[in-house]
């Protein structure tokens, strides 16, 4: 009888354990869980040789690194609070060989206007190009920002925000958000990274905060 | 040779020659062919890039129109106000009916050109696609070479057999939109 309880026990525990949200304490930990595939907050498409990645920045990611950076005058549940309406993704340009590569600034153009033009649309017309699919809804970026990587880097990150139609319809609680972008920069075409949102949600993990 | 050697000899012959018969084939290139029209127009990719084209060409012709209309508007009252127009007024508005239709002509070659540089780079980003996910599945499905038939005849016949068009567009269209794989192809 004791054997048959203590087997219940350590099934129920096992479950709890398989059940529960993983817990992360920095933004460098909480980065370290996006990248893993596992997750699904990262999908990454080659055409040629570029490699175009969306990564998915939950809330409580965002929240976080804004705590970390700043006097903590303002609490994390706060920010997170200030993030929760809106759905951010980044949005990376770099050749399969990363670094070794070629600056995607500069790949394939020949002319000093080419390089204005490409200039000019990663920081200004980005979002012209992107729409985020949420069911019958489409979304247009509210905002696009392009990094300043200051040539540290041979990539580029470009963050874009979308936030719900007012009253209209809720984004958050679509179960598929299906992020396209239609390229005409870097001769990829069009792309579409797909998000299974509600379960990215339902797993996200725990942020416990370093006392 | 007594008969049990020359049965002895006969047995180690023939496995001798079915492992040579194995490793010789099974070291055989593979290859196969994919009907390169209907891979790029059964392409999902293409479909979508047909359509964000056309819409944005009716934009364009839109905005052409809204022009064309304002120019024929001003063409038309200036008819109706002839007589009445001073020999200043005439030279003043025959001057904004020029300028007019320059900036029609001129808003005509530039969206011309747009479109053309647009379709060019969407077509070629979808091209660029298929010939991405042909080599990953080329290398998945260990396929040494995988010949692309077209219309000026590279490929004069292929068996059936080794037609792979309708499988190759099938993975093909599943990754394009993120769909699951069967065959957990990752691009």
């Amino acid at each position: 009888m004791k054997i048959k309880h203590l087997f219940i026990f350590i099934s129920i525990l096992l479950i709890c354990v398989a059940c529960s949200n993983h817990t992360v304490h920095t933004t460098q930990e909480y980065a370290a869980w996006i990248n893993q595939p596992d997750n699904a907050c990262k999908v990454s498409k080659k055409v040629g040789d570029m490699l175009v990645s969306v990564k998915y920045l939950p809330s409580s990611f965002l929240a976080l690194k804004d705590y970390e950076s700043s006097d903590h005058s303002v609490s994390y549940e706060a920010l997170l609070k200030s993030y929760m309406n809106s759905v951010t993704f980044i949005m990376s340009f770099e050749t399969p060989q990363g670094q070794a590569g070629e600056d995607v600034m500069y790949k394939d153009l020949s002319s000093y206007k080419e390089y204005v033009e490409r200039s000019m649309t990663l920081n200004f017309d980005l979002e012209s190009k992107v729409i985020l699919n949420a069911g019958t809804y489409q979304y247009a970026p509210v905002l696009s920002s392009l990094e300043n990587t200051y040539g540290l880097s041979k990539g580029r990150d470009v963050y874009l925000v979308f936030t719900s139609k007012e009253k209209e319809h809720d984004l958050l609680k679509e179960p598929v958000l299906d992020f396209v972008y239609s390229d005409d920069i870097y001769n990829v075409g069009i792309l579409h990274f797909t998000y299974n949102f509600q379960e990215i949600l339902k797993t996200l993990p725990v942020v416990e905060l370093k006392k | 040779m007594t008969q049990k050697g020359a049965y002895l000899f006969a047995s180690v012959f023939s496995i001798a020659l079915a492992f040579l018969y194995y490793f010789h084939f099974s070291g055989k290139s593979k290859v196969a062919f994919v009907r390169s029209n209907e891979l790029v127009y059964g392409y999902e990719g293409m479909k979508e890039a047909h359509v964000l084209q056309e819409s944005k060409t009716r934009e364009y012709k839109s905005n052409l129109d809204t022009l064309q209309s304002d120019l024929q508007k001003a063409i038309g009252r200036y008819h109706l106000e002839f007589p009445q127009l001073s020999k200043q007024e005439k030279i003043e508005r025959e001057h904004i009916i020029s300028l007019q239709q320059e900036n029609l002509k001129e808003y005509s070659q530039k969206i011309q050109a747009s479109i053309k540089e647009n379709d060019l780079s969407l077509t070629q980003g979808i091209l660029n696609q298929i010939n991405s996910f042909v080599e990953e599945y080329a290398k998945k499905h260990h396929y040494t070479l995988i010949f692309g038939t077209t219309s000026s005849g590279n490929v004069l016949y292929g068996d059936p057999g080794i037609d792979i068009t309708t499988e190759v567009l099938t993975h093909l269209n599943q990754n394009y939109k993120n769909l699951p794989d069967s065959s957990a192809h990752e691009n």
